[in-house]
């Protein structure tokens, strides 16, 4: 035998359990052929009345006005905009295991990266509601497009960050999507081939794009993922750092601040593991995938949690801190008084922030509870509220008391029907994802048979009696032809 | 109101009072010594207390009991008012006691309706005159009201918005109050130049030749009577927007008079400052517009294309003034959306905005300038339509300094002649005659480099009372550390 890759034995397995190739198939693929249990039925009702909820919102909102919404002359982003960027935040985790990942050779992403990159599409699709339905006239949204038109010398404005979101965001689901459903062919053209009723085999079929499992198949389909991955990379960092313009090229104080474009880019995947975590907890218990979703790959994403947490808390000290040395005094009042006084009529948010994303996440220091499943579910949601909260207090903290003291805010809460807008993008994720956990394979079939041999439990064991038999002869046999 | 026949006129109602900046209502004015005796939280110390009070519109209700008949008002904070009095504005709650609502709309009108509580039976009369002041009792109680203010912070919290001093120290060094500015110009100014606007910037310069509009409010002469806000509300179209609109933040005015209590809060000075967009020639609010919607003319105006806003709000949120408007829902029934001003469900549109749309109501609209649909922000225009009006007669009549004779809508009704307007280029022009006062001339937040098109006359007081933050000397820090203490109300 020779060995292609060698994995030492101190590394945990990826896959757990005694499993060949026709198991991986089996497991991944049955929850498909399966009848869904009565907790998906639930799931997806109440996601779809959720859904529904929303849809009845933003109808009242565009046919009655944005003055639905408690936004006023001095607050013009809310809730809005607060979840535009929360959602976006959330894919970014998606793409950074799928693309930055990959690049990087970390074979722990292949149990995640399929659910990740799901949930990356479907966060965008949320994200996109809201810089949408949010514009006074929606009806004439594609006035942001720059497209031939008849309206003579009028065009976009190319100096307005609202622009650059719009090809940021578009290009970021974009290409998203196409990575994501590149990865897809082999693993529909394996359903379709399992696939006992005609229906189900024309359905994967079209799906599978005809995908025949053939060496030149394979061929291009490695390329395009290296080529698709090295396309996401760049955007793992651009797309936030896009979004972030929003706020630090505008002039208000508080939002204008050259930290941001790192500090979201950090603050995004901190929040997106933290969604992964959360969906994935849940997955793997319901559709019995623990032998994939291990132990390990859910420490491993606790130590990005803990990591990308900790740049933030960085960047919030970093903030206080100029905000004092630059003694600019709005500035100053934005951060000193706005967020910082505990007793100002937000303050409250900016702590809230403050525990949840900076205090909490150092549990993760310990590896009994990195490895905790409880522990994780808990702070995973954590830091969702708190992320969520972070951009509440940079858009609502900043603008509701800015420049002129006479142009102050009353203090801003949302109606039901921002409530409303925000409760259905829940409702459109998680349809999309009960959808998603039912009819596509939720772990990616072909990439977990290529780490399989490496890092299976049992092909690992199998290798520990080759090594101990004669570890000298397997070394310069096996291990330095493998690498 | 005066006494109470206006009360059916909505611009009046919707027009916030100088000092309490309240719409649509009347109210129990209390100082601040009162109601820490009342209600216990000291606003003037207390910072958590007098937030707390300034961003909830729900104000606590209390019962005025004189000449045995009694009331229920919202209590309004106003520094200044005397201890153990209150102050209460008659003509309001118009219609007869117990009158049902269609009585009350049907022969006082809509806008009268629910608009404060009649305080004309707390008035006394003795047989030969009427007594507007007596003996008040005055009880809490469990209830609060929501009061519709415009402006809800009583103080410019040292921030570069507003200028003001005494005569005797003016005329000592006319050239201190503005120092501080001055200074700061030049700390920003680059390379040892002393041109603030051309090289405070890593921008390039254009000049601007021509026609520049642009204006000069004199602070010394503005006494806050707000004839200018109507007056633009009547000129441009500017929506009504009730009661619960004023609550929430809607108000459509372009022109708003700023009130700003300055120096010891427990016998403060008022400060009128109106506010309306300034025109900046480095508009913060062009740049962030995806669809370049806001513009800038080459006359120096920032002009709104309500055809092209999609209604971000992206302006609003970056203009340092707070003076764009959006408007949240369809007050003026320009809507393509039919209908919509009465949601099947629930309605949080006032009546008196039906009324402002029924067709005769309607011929009040200027036919010159456009009536905004839902979903686009608006602002002040220096009433383009007027400039361009000037600008045609003095083409027709081919004399160039007809221009200037145009005056806006708010200059028009200015009772003391606080506004003056027109090409700044032109040194015959009034404003450029009233910004050659070097000593006075200031421009709100100038610091930013926004360079408002929009210029103020800092307020010099006649008296030798220590004015605002300007003091000098010794006592200057006496000022410093009173200000720390200074509340906002």
């Amino acid at each position: 035998m020779s060995l292609l890759k060698y994995e030492s034995q101190q590394r945990e397995p990826l896959v757990d359990g005694n499993k060949d190739y026709h198991q991986v198939t089996e497991d991944i693929v049955r929850p498909i052929e399966m009848k869904p249990s009565r907790l998906w039925y639930i799931g997806f009702y109440i996601s779809v009345a959720l859904l529904l909820f929303g849809v009845y919102s933003i109808y009242r909102e565009v046919t009655y006005g944005i003055g639905q919404w408690n936004l006023n002359k001095t607050i013009g982003w809310g809730w809005d905009i607060t979840n535009f960027v929360w959602w976006v935040g959330i894919g970014h985790a998606g793409t950074l295991i799928s693309a930055i990942l990959l690049l990087f050779r970390q074979g722990w992403r292949t149990g995640v990266n399929r659910a990740a990159e799901a949930m990356t599409i479907f966060a965008v699709m949320c994200a996109g509601q809201f810089p949408i339905w949010h514009m006074g006239r929606v009806w004439m949204a594609m006035f942001v497009l720059p497209y031939p038109n008849t309206r003579g010398p009028l065009w976009v404005n190319f100096n307005s960050p609202l622009l650059w979101d719009v090809f940021a965001i578009s290009t970021y689901f974009t290409v998203s999507l196409l990575f994501w459903y590149s990865g897809l062919l082999p693993d529909f053209a394996t359903v379709r081939d399992r696939a006992k009723t005609k229906f189900r085999k024309m359905m994967y079929g079209v799906a599978a794009f005809g995908w025949s499992g053939s060496t030149k198949h394979w061929q291009r389909h490695e390329s395009l993922s290296l080529v698709l991955a090295g396309l996401s990379t760049p955007l793992v960092l651009s797309v936030h750092t896009i979004v972030s313009f929003d706020f630090a090229t505008s002039i208000v104080p508080g939002w204008h601040t050259t930290i941001f474009p790192p500090y979201f880019v950090a603050g995004a995947i901190f929040s997106g593991f933290a969604m992964v975590q959360t969906l994935m907890i849940v997955v793997r218990k319901v559709l019995n995938l623990q032998d994939y979703i291990t132990l390990g790959h859910i420490e491993a994403m606790n130590k990005v949690i803990v990591l990308t947490g900790s740049i933030v808390g960085c960047a919030y000290l970093t903030e206080l801190f100029i905000a004092w040395y630059g003694q600019n005094q709005y500035e100053q009042w934005a951060f000193f008084e706005n967020r910082g006084n505990l007793f100002s009529p937000y303050g409250w948010s900016y702590y809230l922030m403050m525990f949840c994303n900076v205090v909490s996440p150092q549990l993760f220091w310990s590896r009994k509870l990195r490895r905790n499943i409880t522990v994780t579910f808990f702070m995973s949601i954590i830091v969702n509220i708190g992320m969520w909260f972070e951009r509440f207090v940079i858009i609502v903290t900043s603008v509701y008391r800015d420049f002129l003291p006479s142009s102050w805010s009353t203090y801003y809460s949302p109606s039901i029907w921002e409530i409303g807008f925000y409760l259905g993008t829940f409702g459109l994720f998680f349809t999309c994802f009960f959808l998603f956990g039912k009819y596509f394979p939720v772990i990616a079939i072909a990439e977990i048979k290529a780490v399989l041999k490496t890092s299976g439990e049992n092909y690992k064991a199998k290798m520990t009696d080759i090594e101990k038999a004669d570890a000298e002869k397997f070394y310069i046999e096996e291990v330095e032809h493998a690498h | 109101m005066g006494n109470g026949s206006q009360a059916n006129n909505p611009w009046l109602q919707e027009l916030p009072d100088p000092i309490s900046k309240v719409t649509w209502d009347n109210y129990a004015m209390m100082g601040t010594e009162m109601y820490k005796e009342m209600y216990g939280k000291d606003v003037l110390k207390d910072k958590g207390a007098s937030d707390a009070y300034e961003v909830h519109p729900e104000k606590p209700v209390v019962k005025v009991t004189a000449n045995g008949k009694s009331l229920e008002l919202p209590v309004l904070l106003i520094p200044g008012i005397q201890k153990n009095t209150i102050a209460v504005a008659l003509g309001y709650g118009r219609g007869a006691a117990g009158a049902s609502k269609e009585a009350i709309t049907n022969n006082i009108g809509r806008a009268a309706y629910g608009a404060g509580k009649n305080a004309y039976p707390l008035v006394g009369f003795d047989g030969t005159t009427v007594q507007y002041n007596a003996d008040v009792k005055i009880e809490k109680t469990s209830s609060t009201y929501p009061l519709a203010q415009t402006q809800v912070h009583g103080s410019s919290e040292n921030r570069p918005v507003i200028y003001e001093t005494n005569l005797k120290s003016f005329i000592a060094n006319p050239a201190q109050m503005l120092e501080e500015v001055e200074q700061e110009k030049l700390n920003i100014t680059v390379n040892g130049s002393e041109d603030f606007v051309k090289d405070a910037t890593m921008y390039p310069h254009y000049e601007k030749p021509g026609i520049k509009w642009g204006m000069a409010i004199d602070l010394n002469t503005c006494t806050g009577c707000s004839a200018c806000v109507v007056a633009c509300s009547a000129e441009n179209n500017v929506s009504v927007v009730g009661k619960i609109q004023v609550q929430r933040a809607h108000e459509m005015h372009w022109l708003r008079i700023d009130r700003c209590f300055t120096g010891d809060l427990e016998n403060p000075d008022v400060v009128f400052q109106p506010m309306m967009c300034q025109h900046c020639d480095n508009a913060p609010c062009e740049n962030v517009c995806p669809v370049a919607a806001t513009n800038h003319s080459s006359e120096g105006l920032n002009q709104m294309t309500y055809n092209r806003c999609i209604g971000t709000r992206y302006c609003a949120n970056n203009c340092p003034y707070k003076v764009r408007r959006f408007n949240w829902l369809d007050y003026t029934g320009a809507d393509s959306f039919k209908d919509n001003q009465q949601p099947l469900i629930g309605s949080d549109m006032d009546e008196v905005v039906l009324q402002m749309n029924d067709d005769l109501t309607r011929m009040v609209l200027n036919p010159d300038v456009t009536v905004r649909s839902r979903g686009v922000i608006e602002k002040c225009s220096f009433c383009v339509q007027r400039l361009q009006e000037s600008k045609l007669d003095a083409k027709k009549q081919q004399d160039p300094s007809l221009v200037r004779n145009v005056k806006t809508a708010c200059m028009q009704a200015c009772p003391t002649h606080a506004i003056s307007f027109g090409n700044i280029n032109d040194t015959e022009s009034n404003v450029a005659k009233a910004r050659s006062d070097k000593h006075r001339n200031f421009y709100v937040l100038e610091q930013l480099h926004v360079l408002p098109n929009v210029s103020y006359l800092a307020k010099v007081r006649n008296t030798d009372r220590h004015i605002g933050a300007i003091e000098e000397g010794g006592e200057e820090k006496k000022g410093e550390a009173k200000k720390e203490e200074k509340a906002h109300v």
